[in-house]
């Protein structure tokens, strides 16, 4: 047996997170709430939370149109959070960052803007383990320009099968589309040597991001690929912000996503004349109190560490899978050997509805059902799984809990 | 012990279902399926045309304690059933767990008294009422 260290990332980022200070009324008693479920959602520390009251409080105008003072404020802090995505994720220019609601408006705004490069016969690959958003959105594209889909599989560790599809590389391909981080398996996909080998060919290179930004150092032009989509609700930054990062030579070609003010540069009854980049991409008002907590919640990750986050969370993902192995008639799903903080699992004779329902009631918030993979669930034959998800902010002391209670319930259901 | 919702009464139907049979014969256009969890069933119900009333109803399907639970009780009190009135009683009880109704009388089926506690937990009420949707489908198809 392994011995895992439990080590500290840091006694008081616990504190920094109010909801985690919350407790639940179970039988009239008090309980600590144990949270789960961070690959759908990720809690907000203090800072995030004042950022945002501080924002509507003292700061609020629109960005680029007014002269006063409030609006100069406003415009400066939201590019201001533009450099701060920029440098975190180590991209060359800040114009290469375009705010979207979240990585699934970036997947679809990078599907539709695209459509161009995708003729009658062309092949869109993505892999067989996408999220419904990495997935819809080139369906649709597949169809309208009467092109083909096609699919990377997955072996039974939940890592991708690459070698096949490089040695026999179809020119039909245009564009692949790939996440780098699983949500179901916990895999942390070779997105570099991927990306590299695609590019060997021509091929544009689409990442989805989501569950690898908030958990890994990214840099950008390391992996090389031309789009990375990420969600802020992911990495402690409120919902209805993220960003896709587009190379600049990309996104200075591309046609705007949506229309009306903001991305353009001059307009005339019959015709208009496109914004510069990043702008062309931003119709309309944006988040712009989103983005500027979204930089909040970057800076106060890039204080701790991603490094840092990243190797504690390895620690506690590789501590819960030792310890959660151990239960009889529990089976994880995923067995990547690079993997991020996800662990998808079933119990035998226990539906994962009544698993998550039963831990709820023991204050233990996971996930039960498809996760938005429907695909990769009929692949394994389930109609759904448990999934418990770590941040930083988990401890040990909560997976020894989580596994009591796993032992219980198995007691209960056998 | 557990939540109310998991009493022995539920695991008891859920170990042991009642008027559970392959039903492999019918289609993936009779199968009712909860999109929520991907959880599905398929329902057989033998019928007496002379009489209007439903013999037996058996299910096929494999789903949480709520769900296979639900719907072995189901199959119970509706045994030897008017189809008028099993129609009358399906809406009864799915307009209860959604905290619309009283409390409905399934000919004294106490069993039923289980789902109570389901009525605080809105997502797992689909769980309960699944099969009850998908008999009423087919009951319509009689």
């Amino acid at each position: 047996m392994k011995i895992i260290e439990k080590t500290q990332l840091s006694t008081n980022v616990r504190m920094d997170f109010p909801i985690l200070q919350r407790k639940l009324v179970r039988n009239n008693d008090e309980i600590p709430l144990i949270y789960l479920d961070n690959a759908a959602t990720t809690q907000k520390p203090q800072v995030v939370i004042n950022r945002i009251a501080h924002f509507y409080t003292y700061q609020n105008a629109n960005v680029h149109r007014a002269v006063h003072q409030l609006g100069e404020e406003a415009t400066a802090d939201y590019e201001n959070a533009r450099r701060l995505v920029q440098k975190f994720i180590g991209a060359a220019f800040p114009e290469e960052i375009v705010f979207t609601r979240g990585t699934t408006e970036a997947l679809n705004m990078t599907a539709h803007v695209l459509g161009q490069f995708v003729k009658a016969g062309d092949t869109i690959l993505i892999s067989a383990m996408e999220h419904h958003s990495n997935l819809v959105p080139w369906q649709i594209l597949a169809e309208k320009n009467k092109a083909s889909l096609r699919f990377i599989p997955f072996d039974e560790n939940g890592e991708l099968i690459l070698d096949d599809l490089f040695n026999n590389w179809d020119d039909s391909i245009k564009i692949l589309s790939v996440t780098h981080g699983s949500n179901v398996f916990g895999t942390i996909n070779p997105i570099t040597e991927i990306t590299r080998k695609a590019h060997e060919h021509g091929c544009i290179v689409v990442v989805d991001g989501a569950q690898s930004a908030p958990h890994l150092k990214i840099d950008v032009q390391e992996i090389g690929c031309d789009f990375y989509a990420v969600s802020g609700h992911k990495m402690c930054a409120p919902t209805g912000i993220g960003f896709l990062y587009g190379k600049k030579e990309w996104l200075e070609k591309l046609p705007p996503y949506q229309s009306g003010g903001e991305m353009i540069k001059s307009v005339w009854l019959e015709s208009s004349i496109y914004n510069d980049i990043p702008y062309r991409f931003e119709a309309g008002t944006p988040n712009i109190c989103g983005a500027i907590a979204l930089g909040e919640a970057i800076q106060y990750l890039s204080k701790i560490g991603m490094a840092k986050i990243h190797e504690y969370e390895r620690n506690l993902t590789n501590y819960a899978l030792e310890k959660m192995q151990g239960i009889k008639g529990l089976k994880i799903y995923g067995n990547a050997r690079n993997r991020s903080s996800v662990i998808s699992f079933e119990m035998e004779n226990i539906h994962p509805h009544d698993i998550a329902q039963i831990l709820d009631h023991q204050g233990i918030a996971i996930r039960a059902g498809h996760h938005c993979a429907q695909p990769v669930m009929r692949q394994l034959k389930l109609s759904s799984l448990a999934r418990v998800s770590f941040y930083f902010y988990n401890q040990f002391e909560e997976i020894d809990y989580l596994v009591k209670q796993l032992y219980k319930l198995r007691e209960f259901f056998n | 012990m557990y939540h109310d919702l998991y009493q022995e009464i539920l695991m008891d139907h859920y170990k042991n279902p009642r008027n559970k049979k392959n039903l492999d014969y019918l289609s993936d256009q009779e199968t009712h399926e909860n999109s929520l969890c991907g959880d599905s069933v398929k329902i057989e119900i033998d019928y007496d045309k002379k009489t209007g009333m439903v013999k037996s109803v058996f299910f096929d399907g494999r789903g949480c304690a709520v769900f296979t639970s639900a719907t072995s009780i189901m199959t119970e009190v509706f045994e030897n059933k008017p189809v008028e009135e099993i129609r009358k009683k399906i809406v009864e009880f799915i307009s209860w767990l959604r905290g619309e109704g009283n409390e409905p009388d399934l000919y004294g089926f106490e069993e039923i008294k289980a789902f109570e506690g389901l009525i605080q937990y809105p997502v797992r009420i689909k769980c309960a009422t699944l099969s009850w949707h998908a008999l009423e489908k087919e009951l319509g198809k009689l």
